[in-house]
């Protein structure tokens, strides 16, 4: 929203030494963010009005003079290729240093002396459009600005002279929603009054016969009615209020400057005299209105749209109704979409003789479905939304028709209907204590100044002193009567009072407290400990790098990867096909960013921790049922040489676990080798798997010369099983003997796997006290020989060879005979 | 094949010994062991034509022979190195090339500010939780005291799960659009007084630019005492980010509308880009960095908390939008490229 510095002065008198730039900055403290403020006079210095006393031939050019300008005492020759050019007129004369648009560029640029076609020229008298008022001021092209009929002091700055000298301020729309009372100047400036002490003026309003006697009792059922014009509400909840007035011998016209000019910079396009003033009131009080021409209609029905029914709005577009539009009609079709937009039929041209003004309360909901049905965003229903005061009805009405009398010369008002039900206006009152507010505040502010403050915000406070006499204790309870404009649901509760004394005082004025001292018993949460040194083990101490990735996966994913869809939690609305699906394995993420990353980089490892999705139910704080959302632990290397091995080496380092051989049945693995994975386990329990990717599944993906290896672990699973490596260490004395090393190595069947020789030798004899892979490879015989070393070790005294060798052989001979190996010498 | 070995193994130890120089001792070892013509890998490729029973004796015998081969290479080279008149030198050795690079790994930035506000809270004596990512409407609107009508509500704005988006209440389900709702199982099920943290990512049905995520990381706190004000809540903010930035923030609280929280406000901090003298990260100096704010009453209520008897104080950290502070990351998208050209800087 935008608020012009110039409007607001109309309703407080600010004083010279507080800035746009205080007021600003006072507003974001205490009431809603100024996102930004621009000064539009900064465009238009030295630029001045001026008087052309005399016009010369120019020498060397026919299509240009030579102008005489007075500016104020001084006199400028200048030269001018203006059509309209006459002596006597009063233009706009820019002198050097201005910031001018020349034809057919964009920006300004600034203003030097210079010499036209031999001639000196001193400045220039400038066209709108070179000084970027073409939209108040329209021109044809070569015609300068013909400011004779404003009635404007000669020499003057061409801003000030203008009205152009406005600061305007960018308000937060989205901070103020549940604040309908400060969606136009009258609001904003009833917070700066208050926020800087100042006497804030009412706005002039038409005050006259029928009005005044609605006036007198707007609280109960009311209805005027006019032989002129007939006016029904069928719908008292979606449609409160219904004023009609009736303006007669209307000369629809340009709107004068100032309108135009105000307007303009509210970034509002200014169309007629009858739709600027709507428009103009709709900023200034906050009530938006409506204008239709009288000739087209023969009554006010404010009605629900019936089935079928269509109208074309003011934009030219066709649009459906149905039973949830609100509309305004006569007694034939719908003449406006209530709030949002008016019709074609009805609205306002220059034929226009006759207006019914509109000033309404419509209900916020049914205004913003009917926006978002019809794809409508206006000022009006931005306001709507917000649920405006029925009371404002009045005032808009009120302040529409005194601006109709000073702006259309002529308009007669003819006659004022109101149509009203005994809407919900019951003043609020809310009951708090001084100390309440203190506690909330943490501050200990004054009765006086509390009442002080919430007085200058338009509450009507009232102390009742309670006195105790038993206990000799006087305390106070506040009564806390809320200005109609603050009673839209927004002012309810005591909690709210706290608010208003609070930010009016100014949070920059709560001082130091030390509420946050609290002996407590300090909290151990081993989950999260775990959670930072598995992190720190995979990135600093495995190189991976920890990725994010989206809680979704795309179908094109799930696709490739063979993963069927049908078992995942899907997203009702997805905004696209590629987040319609929420993962149940972290696999088709990685896989995405192994892809992503291959076209940089050519060997890496990854890491993510994140939940997944799955349909069975799980418990969580809380009376809802909820989906299980388990957090997965996954990675994935990215190498020439052998990943599997690597993923395993970085797995094992997590935790003690158990693998055993594949027996993948979930439809996510169908893409991982049989072969080459496993399943850990924990304990007994299978917690989750690691393995390569499938040949096949390389090329659809067009990974070439790469090998890619993935685990995925159920982190809390992991945690709760307590078993991990990275948790507490105990240390184990350091022996005084040495160790004796010896290194073996079998030809064996590719059958034998290396978890085979392991079960003999582990448990084997009790000096045995490591026993350690060292190599494998392939003997070009349909065989590999495997190697190993074994590392025997007493406390208790130093081997003698004999006795390791005695060993030793026992293992030879007990792996010669039950897997066929021949030891290699 | 027997004897073609021993000759073979004749011939490479007689020439390998009559070299004199390195280049002489690459010649001769490639005429031999060179992988595609060299004279003993073409013999190893014949292993193939032998007979099944020979092939072990002749895999050894190979292997023999290319390790003794290898022993021999070796030494030479030594000797030559040792007695070059070329031999280097310390004063040789180049130590301006650079280190080896070592290969550590990195956490992505939202996990390393995460554990940096971990440490901070904690410090206060915050526990840390954490809230279901499906959740339901009544926990993600319902007991935060949003109206049933409030816009967030509706489809464009909130990721509903299939099936259940026709029920109302606990029984419509939602991707959490928020984490505020994790408060109220935390409520529900502890005593005051409590101080709590629950980190994790939200989800919002919008159109993604630089500025705008469907998934974004949060940080929120929830403190409930006898006695926490306005005002300390205000120190909860400054003590919090002075921790996570390593320097006083000045910061400023100012009205902001937010259904669970009353009163409500946006508190921003002093742009560390500029001093707060505005630039193009901040605009006018501040930059937007959490709402915060007492819980509304009703939302105490819906946690079984007498809203008369317990004050308290949220703060709701947008994670994201500090990470992007604090690294000058310009583009939030960025977070989930997974591209390790980013994901590498930290």
């Amino acid at each position: 929203m935008l608020i012009s510095f110039n409007i607001l002065k109309n309703f407080i008198e600010i004083p010279k030494n507080i800035s746009p730039k205080d007021v600003g900055s006072e507003l974001t403290k205490s009431t809603v963010e100024v996102e930004k403020i621009i000064d539009k006079s900064g465009y238009l210095k030295n630029i001045y009005t001026a008087k052309v006393e005399n016009i010369l031939k120019h020498p060397n050019a026919d299509k240009l003079k030579l102008a005489d300008v007075l500016v104020g005492e001084k006199k400028f020759r200048v030269v001018c290729g203006g059509i309209n050019l006459r002596e006597g007129m009063i233009t706009a004369v820019a002198l050097p240093g201005a910031q001018i648009r020349w034809h057919g560029k964009d920006g300004f640029v600034e203003l030097k002396k210079t010499e036209i076609r031999g001639e000196k020229s001193a400045g220039m008298i400038c066209a709108a459009n070179e000084i970027g008022l073409y939209e108040t001021f329209p021109h044809a092209d070569m015609e300068i600005m013909d400011l004779s009929d404003l009635n404007l002091t000669v020499g003057a700055d061409i801003s000030d002279a203008l009205g152009l000298n406005d600061v305007i301020f960018m308000i937060d729309n989205k901070s103020i929603t549940n604040r309908p009372d400060l969606w136009s100047h009258w609001g904003i400036a009833r917070e700066i009054a208050a926020i800087f002490n100042l006497k804030l003026r009412e706005p002039k309003l038409y005050n006259q016969s029928a009005l005044n006697d609605a006036r007198s009792d707007v609280h109960t059922k009311l209805k005027i009615q006019s032989s002129q014009l007939k006016v029904s509400i069928e719908d008292y909840i979606l449609c409160p209020v219904y004023f009609g007035c009736v303006v007669d011998d209307l000369e629809i016209k340009e709107s004068p400057a100032w309108l135009k000019n105000v307007l303009i910079s509210l970034g509002q396009k200014p169309i007629n005299n009858i739709v600027d003033i709507t428009n103009y009131v709709m900023f200034e009080i906050g009530e938006p209105l409506h204008a239709f021409d009288k000739d087209k209609m023969d009554g006010i029905v404010v009605r629900r749209a019936g089935k079928g029914e269509s109208m074309i709005t003011l934009d030219e577009v066709e649009r459906k109704l149905d039973e949830s539009d609100l509309v305004v009609a006569d007694f034939h079709r719908a003449q406006s979409l209530a709030g949002l937009k008016g019709g074609l039929l009805s609205g306002v041209t220059q034929k226009t003789k006759s207006i019914i003004l509109e000033a309404a309360n419509f209900d916020a909901l049914t205004i913003r479905r009917m926006g978002l049905k019809h794809g409508l965003k206006t000022e009006g229903s931005n306001r709507w939304e917000k649920g405006l005061h029925p009371h404002l009805a009045e005032i808009g009405m009120r302040r529409a028709l005194q601006l109709i009398l000073e702006v259309c010369h002529g308009a007669k008002i003819s006659s004022v209907i109101i149509e009203n039900k005994n809407s919900d206006l019951k003043p609020i009152t809310v009951e708090t204590t001084t100390k309440f507010i203190q506690n909330r505040i943490g501050k200990k502010i004054s009765e006086k100044e509390i009442v002080s403050i919430l007085s200058k915000l338009g509450f009507k406070v009232s102390i009742k002193n309670l006195n105790n006499s038993k206990f000799k204790l006087k305390t106070s309870k506040l009564f806390i009567g809320v200005p109609w404009w603050r009673s839209t649901g927004d002012i309810l509760i005591e909690e709210d009072i706290v608010e208003e004394v609070a930010r009016i005082y100014g949070y920059d004025n709560l001082a130091k407290t030390h509420e946050l001292i609290e002996l407590t018993e300090a909290k151990h949460q081993p989950q999260y400990d775990f959670e930072i040194k598995i992190k720190n083990y995979l990135s600093v101490g495995c190189g991976m790098s920890e990725v994010f990735n989206y809680p979704w996966a795309s179908k094109k994913i799930l696709d490739s990867l063979g993963i069927n869809d049908e078992k995942h939690i899907e997203i009702a609305h997805p905004s696209a096909e590629d987040n319609k699906f929420l993962k149940t394995s972290l696999l088709s993420g990685l896989i995405k960013n192994v892809e992503d990353n291959l076209r940089f980089s050519s060997s890496f490892k990854l890491f993510e921790l994140a939940r997944v999705y799955l349909s069975g139910y799980e418990k969580f704080a809380g009376d809802d049922k909820l989906p299980q959302q388990p957090k997965m632990l996954s990675g994935a290397v990215v190498t020439k040489a052998d990943p599997f091995l690597e993923i395993k080496g970085i797995v094992e380092g997590i935790a003690d676990f158990k693998f055993k051989t594949n027996d993948f049945r979930e439809n996510e693995l169908i893409s991982i080798n049989r072969h080459k994975s496993l399943v850990i386990l924990c304990g007994q329990e299978k917690i989750g798997w690691l393995g390569e990717l499938k040949d096949g599944y390389y090329e659809k993906f067009g990974f070439r010369k790469k090998k890619i290896a993935f685990f995925e672990i159920d982190f809390n699973k992991l945690i709760s099983s307590r078993e991990t490596l990275l948790s507490e260490k105990k240390y184990s004395p350091i022996s005084e003997y040495p160790c004796v090393e010896r290194d073996l190595a079998f030809e064996l069947n590719y059958t034998i796997k290396w978890r085979d020789i392991l079960n003999e030798i582990e448990g084997f004899d009790a000096l045995i006290e490591h026993f350690q892979f060292l190599s494998v490879y392939d003997l070009i015989n349909g065989k590999k020989s495997l190697a190993f070393r074994i590392k025997y070790h007493s406390n208790e005294k130093t081997l003698t060879d004999k006795e390791v060798v005695d060993i030793e052989s026992k293992i030879i001979e007990k792996l010669q005979k039950k897997f066929a190996a021949n030891l290699r010498k | 094949m027997k004897d073609r070995l021993q000759k073979i193994k004749k011939n490479i130890v007689n020439e390998l010994k009559r070299t004199q120089t390195i280049n002489q001792l690459e010649i001769v070892y490639n005429k031999y062991f060179s992988r595609k013509s060299g004279e003993f890998s073409r013999l190893i490729k014949d292993v193939k034509t032998i007979a099944m029973e020979q092939k072990p004796v002749i895999g050894k015998l190979l292997n023999d022979v290319k390790n003794e081969a290898q022993i021999l290479y070796d030494k030479i080279k030594d000797d030559i190195l040792q007695n070059s008149k070329f031999a280097i030198q310390n004063s040789d050795y180049d130590p301006t090339l650079p280190g080896e690079n070592q290969k550590i790994g990195t956490l992505h930035p939202i996990t390393r500010v995460k554990n940096d506000l971990n440490d901070a809270f904690k410090f206060l004596g915050f526990e840390i939780y954490e809230g279901p990512e499906i959740t339901s409407e009544a926990y993600a609107f319902d007991k935060l005291n949003f109206p049933e009508d409030h816009p967030a509500r509706e489809i464009m704005d909130t990721y509903w799960i299939a099936g259940a988006e026709k029920n109302v209440g606990k029984n419509k389900l939602c991707l959490r659009p928020h984490l505020t709702g994790g408060s109220v199982r935390y409520m529900q099920t502890h005593k005051p007084p409590f101080r709590f943290v629950y980190p994790g990512r939200a989800f919002r049905n919008e159109a993604t630019d630089a500025g705008h995520e469907r998934c974004f990381y949060q940080y929120e706190a929830l403190i409930v005492n006898d006695r926490i004000s306005l005002a300390g809540g205000k120190i909860l903010v400054d003590t919090i980010l002075e921790r996570v930035f390593g320097k006083k923030v000045k910061i400023r609280m100012r009205p902001g509308f937010f259904p669970f929280v009353e009163p409500g406000f946006e508190i921003d901090m002093q742009c560390l880009n500029c001093g707060g003298n505005g630039c193009s990260v901040c605009g006018d100096g501040w930059v937007e960095m959490m709402p915060g704010g007492p819980p509304h009453p009703n939302v105490f209520k819906a946690g079984n908390i007498d809203p008369k008897k317990w004050q308290g104080f949220y703060i709701n950290i947008g994670l994201d939008r500090l990470v992007m502070m604090k690294y000058g990351i310009d583009d939030i998208r960025l977070m989930h490229s997974g591209d390790l050209r980013f994901l590498r800087q930290f």
